[in-house]
């Protein structure tokens, strides 16, 4: 497959693959930024796999939890979201405040009453969220949900 | 064969529909000129080129032209369009009918002819109004990645647009969507990008995609403070960009890296939304980011203060400013892997200090991985680990306050082209001098609103006029000229660099009389070294260099030797008055030999947003002679 790079503004070199698919099919825009970093040292290496110390899947709109009219499922939203914001998601639970975690909050639809409370119970059960150095945002939110399913007061934003 | 038959059939549909209201419509046009009209110019992205004889259409996909010409012209352009817009829905469900594919052409036209609902029906463009639906937007904000020195592609800055949603009601501004053009290089690198970006070969693409993934890119990936501007525009504006957008769905543009870029891109979006902007127009020969940032905050005007979002590093930066000496020691070594998190040095501490140091060691650790300096092999365990203790310390909440905005954001540093009038004397010679800079930002420029320690010369060109021999010169026309002084810590370990390339004025010796004349040389220069950041704002650089000379003054045609410089910058961002004290030594041994020295001190006072004076006085020495250069000079930035 043609490797398609990037010139952002007087772009000498690539950057990031962004690249509007123009069947726009799924979710505005269809395609999610993704594939390959370009090239200078610090941008080096930076590939999307390879930069996260938690492992992601992938994800794309055109793969996962579409609806026939074209709209993104909100499941499919809060895996994206974590799968590209894993590592700072596991800094803000370990920590217990932060800007991912408040927004993975918000998708995960915990109401704003019990966000203090997601926030200290994520805290408290980070090392069973994000069992090991090789979990994928699939793992972690399944964990997540078996371990909220037995709070008696977030037991409600369990999927299972 | 068929493809005439498929207009028979074509014409034989429209006439069926009212082929008299469109006669109608396009006579009424004709007689509006609307086909002159700016925005619908703007809506099929005309303008003048350089290239074409009179306007042209940037667009480079001949799907986004239902008239053959319509690249051309205007007013063929706009009958076809008319024509489209009685077509019945196409039987193939993947295409749109006209009317909605390109839906801001209709909106435009239904008013300004008035069409007549009852003579043509409007087509309900579901697709469209499902993605309108999913986008949701209340607001518009630009979005400026600051320049980023360590990647020749975006030294100048980028800029792109944030759709804000509704619902989210401003928080949560990750799960936004941003707007980004940008261009398709392919597979080419080093100096094909170069050339062919300059000449508009790579086509540019609008995408839509998470807001989360440029902060990403920008602000983790590349290390580049985010500045966010909420444009003061209303919901029928932004529905108006948006349905224009949508007609830009998979259509490619020239791309060229100075003009016709993402900045000039975003500039015409607005002016779609608010057709009585006319910001393009303020750049015909080149748009870089930082200007069209002012421009767009100056016209479209602003919602609320601009936010800053300092990137992972400049947050590690101000986390690790904070710790005291024995912090930071702990936190490299557990960040290291010499130091298990639950060490007992660790558990010693208080819990406030404990989640100091964990939280900036795991953020050191990122910052290697993101820097390609560690492998995720080597260290996921140990993040995970670190951030396991984090999470023990019974601390809710981060330890660091949110780092400090810098006082001049972005918009209100000086503009970013420069004129200067200088007067002095050269080796016992007055001169006048003018010079000219199109862009960007060098260390002796007022800091404020641009990152620290990066320059960015492109193009600065100097006339200099002798009285006494009423001679004018070409005294320099250098091409490009780049300068990274981030400073070096046990953290943060960057190697300062420097790259400069373009013609230069040498003083050399000619042969049948004794002195030194002055000569063009094309100089390349490239250096490596270390900078240290001193008490009272000061910074201390060392650099190893190289420089090669060529040019047939010279005896040989080329000089090129090794060298050393050393030199002292004081003054804060604050600060009025910056100085830079510096020596600098290279031993030519190839071609010309000789050892050129030079030691001086070049200060600047900023008198206003966009004046400045600068004092220059240099000592120099090369070939075997020694002469003195005295120079005053006032700047203006425009």
């Amino acid at each position: 497959m043609k490797k398609l790079l990037l010139v952002v503004c007087f772009l000498l070199v690539p950057v990031g693959a962004a690249f509007a698919d123009p069947d726009i099919g799924c979710g505005p825009g269809t395609s999610v930024w993704q594939g390959s970093k370009g090239v200078m040292p610090k941008v080096l290496g930076a590939t999307t796999n390879g930069s996260f110390f938690f492992q992601t899947f992938g994800i794309s709109f055109g793969t996962l939890g579409c609806h026939q009219g074209g709209t993104v499922t909100a499941d499919a939203r809060l895996r994206m979201f974590a799968g590209a914001n894993l590592d700072r998601l596991a800094r803000e639970m370990a920590v217990g405040e932060g800007e991912v975690l408040a927004t993975f909050a918000h998708l995960m639809g915990v109401a704003a009453p019990d966000r203090p409370a997601f926030y200290a119970f994520s805290k408290a059960h980070f090392a069973e969220i994000f069992s090991g150095d090789d979990v994928t945002e699939n793992q972690v939110l399944g964990s997540l949900d078996r371990l909220l399913a037995s709070d008696p007061q977030l037991a409600v934003y369990a999927k299972s | 064969m068929g493809l005439v038959a498929f207009c028979c059939l074509a014409e034989a549909a429209l006439a069926a529909v009212d082929g008299g209201y469109l006669t109608e419509l396009i006579e009424r046009s004709r007689e509006l000129r609307l086909a002159d009209a700016p925005q619908w110019r703007r809506l099929l992205h005309y303008h003048e080129s350089w290239f074409h004889f009179g306007a042209a259409s940037g667009a480079d996909t001949k799907t986004f032209f239902l008239a053959p010409t319509g690249r051309t012209d205007a007013q063929a352009e706009l009958e076809a369009t008319l024509a489209s817009f009685f077509a019945e829905a196409p039987a193939d469900t993947n295409r749109e009918p006209a009317q909605c594919a390109f839906i801001a052409r209709y909106h435009w036209l239904a008013r300004e002819l008035a069409f007549d609902a009852t003579r043509l029906p409007p087509q309900p463009c579901p697709r469209f109004r499902a993605w309108y639906a999913e986008l949701d937007p209340s607001g518009v904000t630009f979005v400026f990645p600051e320049a980023f020195l360590n990647n020749p592609s975006s030294m100048f800055g980028h800029t792109l647009l944030r759709l804000d949603t509704a619902a989210l009601e401003g928080r949560h501004d990750l799960i936004s969507w941003a707007i980004n053009f940008a261009g398709s290089t392919g597979n080419d690198g080093g100096a094909a990008y170069v050339v062919k970006g300059l000449v508009g070969f790579y086509p540019g693409y609008y995408s839509i995609g998470p807001y989360y993934e440029k902060v990403k890119e920008y602000g983790d990936w590349e290390s580049r403070d985010i500045w966010e501007y909420r444009l003061d525009l209303t919901r029928a504006e932004i529905e108006l960009m948006l349905k224009h957008l949508w007609e830009l769905q998979g259509i490619s543009f020239d791309y060229y890296y100075f003009d016709e870029n993402c900045s000039w891109q975003l500039l015409g979006l607005l002016e779609v939304a608010r057709p009585a902007l006319h910001m393009t127009d303020r750049f015909p020969l080149w748009v870089i980011p930082a200007d069209s940032l002012r421009a767009a905050v100056e016209e479209a005007g602003l919602l609320g203060e601009a936010v800053y979002r300092p990137s992972a590093t400049t947050q590690l930066r101000d986390a690790v400013g904070r710790l005291s000496p024995q912090e930071r020691g702990l936190a490299l070594r557990v960040s290291n892997g010499e130091l298990a998190p639950g060490a007992d040095e660790i558990a010693a501490l208080a819990p406030r200090s404990r989640a100091a140091v964990l939280t900036v060691a795991y953020d050191q650790l990122r910052r290697e991985l993101l820097a390609g300096e560690v492998t995720r092999e080597a260290t996921a365990a140990r993040a995970r680990a670190i951030l396991i203790e984090r999470s023990r310390v019974d601390v809710q909440g981060s330890t660091f306050p949110p780092v400090a905005a810098p006082r001049v954001p972005p918009h209100e540093g000086h503009a970013s082209a420069r004129v200067a009038l200088a007067s002095g004397w050269e080796d016992h010679r007055a001169f006048v001098e003018l010079r000219a800079r199109p862009s960007l930002h060098d260390l002796l420029d007022p800091q404020g609103g641009y990152p620290r320690g990066a320059e960015v010369q492109f193009l600065e060109t100097a006339l200099r006029w002798y009285p006494q021999d009423d001679q004018v010169r070409l005294h320099e026309l250098v091409a490009l000229d780049l300068q990274s002084l981030t400073t070096w810590d046990r953290f943060f370990r960057p190697l300062a660099w420097r790259f400069d390339t373009g013609l230069r004025t040498r003083l050399v010796p000619k042969t049948g009389h004794p002195g030194l004349d002055p000569e063009g040389v094309y100089r390349t220069h490239a250096g490596a070294g270390l900078a240290l950041a001193l008490p009272l704002h000061a910074t201390l650089y060392g650099f190893a260099d190289a420089t090669l000379d060529a040019g047939p003054s010279l005896a040989h045609d080329v000089a090129f030797g090794p060298g050393g410089a050393l030199g002292l910058w004081i003054g804060s961002d604050a600060d009025r008055w910056r100085a830079h004290v510096f020596a600098q030594a290279t031993r030519f041994a190839l071609g010309d030999t000789t050892t050129a020295v030079r030691a001086g001190a070049e200060q600047r006072l900023t008198l206003g947003r966009n004046t400045a004076l600068e004092l220059e006085t240099v000592f120099e020495r090369d070939f075997g002679r020694s002469w003195a250069r005295v120079g005053l000079s006032w700047n203006w930035y425009f």
